[in-house]
């Protein structure tokens, strides 16, 4: 055991279950993640049982929605899919991927039908990434039902490329030659955190919340690539929800 | 033209009922019956059987009645029918006596018929040699289980043994086992255990059985002081199990037995949750007591004698107004049974853990089944009563399943009853016991006490972790600790963790007050 575990008594719906849960998931950030099991020894009665989800030395095979929160004026909807080896209960190797397609929301199109203004905008067609999750709690909650649901919480540790589709949609000036449309792709580094909520000892409803930030080049995205103008940092704060099952 | 409409009304009169079965004889009774009109085949054969033409008629016509019956499912009805023929013998002129026992082989496999009905059945004597082969796994196991009722063990070996495969095989072998293991032959108590948990189908009836072999497993390995195995088969009740609570505390005895004393509290402290708050398990407060004693936890050794009589004064006070009023109305205890279950009961609140426990016996269980059967018959039957109602037949049948239902509830709450005045027994026991220890500790002979016990040797090689499972090293473990808070998927994983305090100044030293 090198987890904390964590109870959540009858939180009467799963949604305050995983807002609780992702509060001790910060919360539990500490060093005493790695205590060991003496820490049940000042505990007069305790259960010990086999474990209901054992993730050590299987694969966990995943597919979930992405949503990119932080977007002014278009929508960015992706698919991805994911495959994690877990070493240990608490440390798992993964690498994901996710494509996908963006759609302008009415302000861009307000934007430049009412005040002529284009907006210059870093698409996101892709996000691929490998790195490591750390899952320091194992925790159950009750369900109105009743019915007890075990979850992990994790946290995620990950490098990659990000890949931003430019279709210089700005470049309107009868001076200005439109660049084709291309995607640039630009490494990056990516922290999240989620939780597992075990269906069954082979499923589980996975979300995350993940901040995928990298470095820029101001001229890609420009009417003119070519010339350098300097670099800018971006950040994709995604909300992912799907399924997983181990094998 | 008063003649004429005389003559008319004799005339419709006469046709109508020639067209039914009132005046219906045996021949049109079989063409009912090849025509599969069983509604009108049974009520020409019940009219037949009352007025035989010919000899031989009576019996056959009550044959194609049963038959009829069956085909309309309904199996309990028909089993009057089958019982008649049955009940007359092996003779020369009972041509359906094979064939009636049979039926009643069939539907008592199915539906049972109940322990009353069927000692009725073999009241008959018959030549074991004359019973068919296809009957004889019915006829030698109710033989079997007569004679162990009346605790003539070999007798009722003999008769088990003479069960060929088939239903009631797997019935007979399990008596066996109960047998062998009380005349002391425990491994081939075990090997009939094994055989019936090994053959039992997968279904409903099948789970029954195989949990029973299972606890009978556990006890005999108990009795032979192999308490690691009894665990382990108490292990295998499943906890939607009646008997899992039941399997707890039996293993936390065996736990004892091993001095696994953090397991037994452990196993305890699951009994004692408010999940079960009505459910009767005062024993364990004695084990509780008497663990702490081996832990020479003295003040706990008090606090579980004081909490067994907070919670069974009050038990033991309502029991014994519940015996006074019912012990000459067993159908009256029977209802009170029955409304406890059902929910509708409001008095003797006090002492519904035993009427709770009593609603989990086989003989309730067993009587509301009849109960259940025989209201489904008889609700079925108002369908037919423009048919069997000018006959006769419905009356009967009716009249049969009621007084089925009264024989059943009648038996069953005598059972009970019996059952009832023996936890009134066992309470005062326990409570007797519970006064034992606390004078022996006052007196300071806490020594002598736990040599009374006699536990077995401390198993140091059985390990186990919380409930009733064995420590597995290849295994990951999942802690939780309790901390005051019960939670339903933790029933049945606890364990304690206390040390002894013997020999730290306090062994011996009887705590006074």
């Amino acid at each position: 055991m090198t987890q904390l575990t964590q109870k959540k008594s009858n939180a009467g719906v799963l949604a305050r279950g995983l807002l609780l849960a992702s509060v001790m998931a910060f919360g539990a950030f500490t060093p005493d993640a790695m205590a060991n099991d003496d820490r049940f020894s000042g505990y007069e009665i305790r259960v010990i049982r086999p474990r209901f989800m054992t993730k050590s030395n299987r694969l966990e095979l995943g597919g979930q929605g992405v949503f990119i929160l932080n977007q002014s004026f278009i929508y960015s909807l992706m698919a991805s899919g994911l495959l994690d080896y877990h070493f240990s209960e608490s440390l798992a190797f993964e690498i994901n991927g996710a494509f996908g397609l963006s759609f302008d929301k009415q302000d861009k199109t307000l934007l430049k039908r009412d005040f002529q203004i284009t907006t210059q905008i870093l698409r996101t067609s892709y996000m691929a990434a490998g790195g490591f999750l750390w899952t320091p709690i194992y925790g159950k909650t009750q369900l109105p039902t009743g019915d007890v649901v075990y979850f992990d919480s994790f946290l995620t540790f990950e490098a990659g490329m990000t890949g931003i589709a430019y279709d210089y949609a700005q470049c309107v000036a009868p001076d200005v030659e439109k660049p084709a449309p291309t995607t640039k792709s630009y490494p990056g580094a990516i922290i999240g955190f989620g939780q597992k909520y075990f269906l069954s000892e082979d499923t589980a409803i996975r979300w995350d919340v993940r901040d995928n930030f990298f470095v820029y080049q101001v001229a890609d995205g420009s009417c003119n690539p070519g010339v350098s103008t300097g670099t800018d940092f971006q950040q994709n704060v995604t909300l992912q929800f799907g399924m997983s099952t181990f094998f | 033209m008063r003649h004429v409409f005389k003559y008319i009304t004799c005339s419709l009169l006469a046709v109508s009922l020639g067209a039914g079965p009132v005046f219906a004889d045996y021949r049109a009774a079989t063409a009912y019956y090849a025509r599969r009109d069983y509604i009108s085949a049974a009520n020409a054969y019940f009219q037949a059987s009352g007025y035989p033409k010919a000899p031989g008629e009576k019996e056959r016509s009550e044959w194609g009645l049963a038959q009829s019956l069956t085909r309309l499912g309904f199996y309990y009805s028909a089993s009057k029918y089958y019982s008649v023929i049955v009940r007359r013998g092996p003779t020369q002129n009972n041509v359906y006596f094979v064939k009636a026992l049979e039926e009643l082989g069939r539907i008592n496999s199915t539906i049972n018929l109940g322990q009353s009905h069927i000692v009725q059945l073999f009241k008959t004597r018959i030549d074991p040699a004359l019973v068919p082969q296809q009957a004889a796994g019915f006829y030698f196991y109710y033989l079997g289980i007569e004679a162990f009722n009346q605790r003539k063990y070999e007798q009722a070996f003999a008769y088990f043994q003479k069960v060929p495969s088939g239903p009631y095989l797997i019935k007979a072998q399990f008596h066996m086992g109960v047998v062998s293991n009380l005349r002391g032959a425990h491994s081939k108590a075990i090997s009939y255990f094994e055989r019936v948990r090994a053959s039992a189908d997968r279904d409903e009836d099948g789970a029954w059985i195989r949990e029973q072999a299972n606890l009978n497993l556990a006890r005999v390995h108990y009795e032979v002081k192999r308490y690691r195995d009894s665990i382990e088969y108490y292990a295998q009740i499943p906890r939607n199990s009646d008997n899992w609570l039941e399997a707890l505390f039996e293993a936390a005895w065996a736990f004892f037995m091993m001095q696994k004393h953090n397991n037994t509290l452990g196993t305890i402290h699951t009994l004692h949750s408010p999940f079960f708050e009505n459910r009767f398990f005062p024993e364990s407060y004695i084990l509780q007591a008497i663990t702490f004693l081996r832990l020479c936890r003295y003040p706990a050794v008090k606090d579980s004698l004081a909490k067994f009589k907070t919670r069974y004064k009050g038990v033991f006070d309502d029991l014994a107004r519940m015996i006074e009023k019912n012990k000459a109305d067993s159908k009256g205890f029977f209802k009170l049974v029955y409304d406890y279950r059902t929910g509708s009961l409001n008095e003797y609140r006090r002492a519904w853990a035993i009427l709770d426990a009593l609603s989990r016996t086989d003989v309730y269980k067993e009587a509301g089944q009849t109960i259940r059967f025989a209201d489904n018959e008889l609700a079925r039957l108002s369908r037919y009563s423009s048919v069997w109602g000018r006959t006769g037949l419905q009356d009967d049948i009716s009249g049969f399943l009621r007084n089925k239902k009264q024989a059943a509830v009648k038996d069953a709450g005598r059972r009970l009853f019996d059952k009832a005045t023996g936890y009134y027994a066992y309470l005062k026991e326990l409570s007797d016991q519970t006064i034992g220890i606390n004078t022996e500790m006052v007196l300071g002979r806490v020594d002598t006490l736990r040599a009374q016990l006699k536990v077995g040797t401390a198993d140091k090689k059985a390990n186990f972790i919380g409930g009733l499972q064995e420590l597995n090293v290849s295994q990951d473990l999942e802690y939780w600790p309790f901390e005051g808070e019960y939670w339903e998927d933790e029933l049945g994983g606890y364990v304690y963790n206390l040390d002894s305090k013997c020999g730290k100044g306090e062994e011996g030293a009887a705590p006074t007050k």
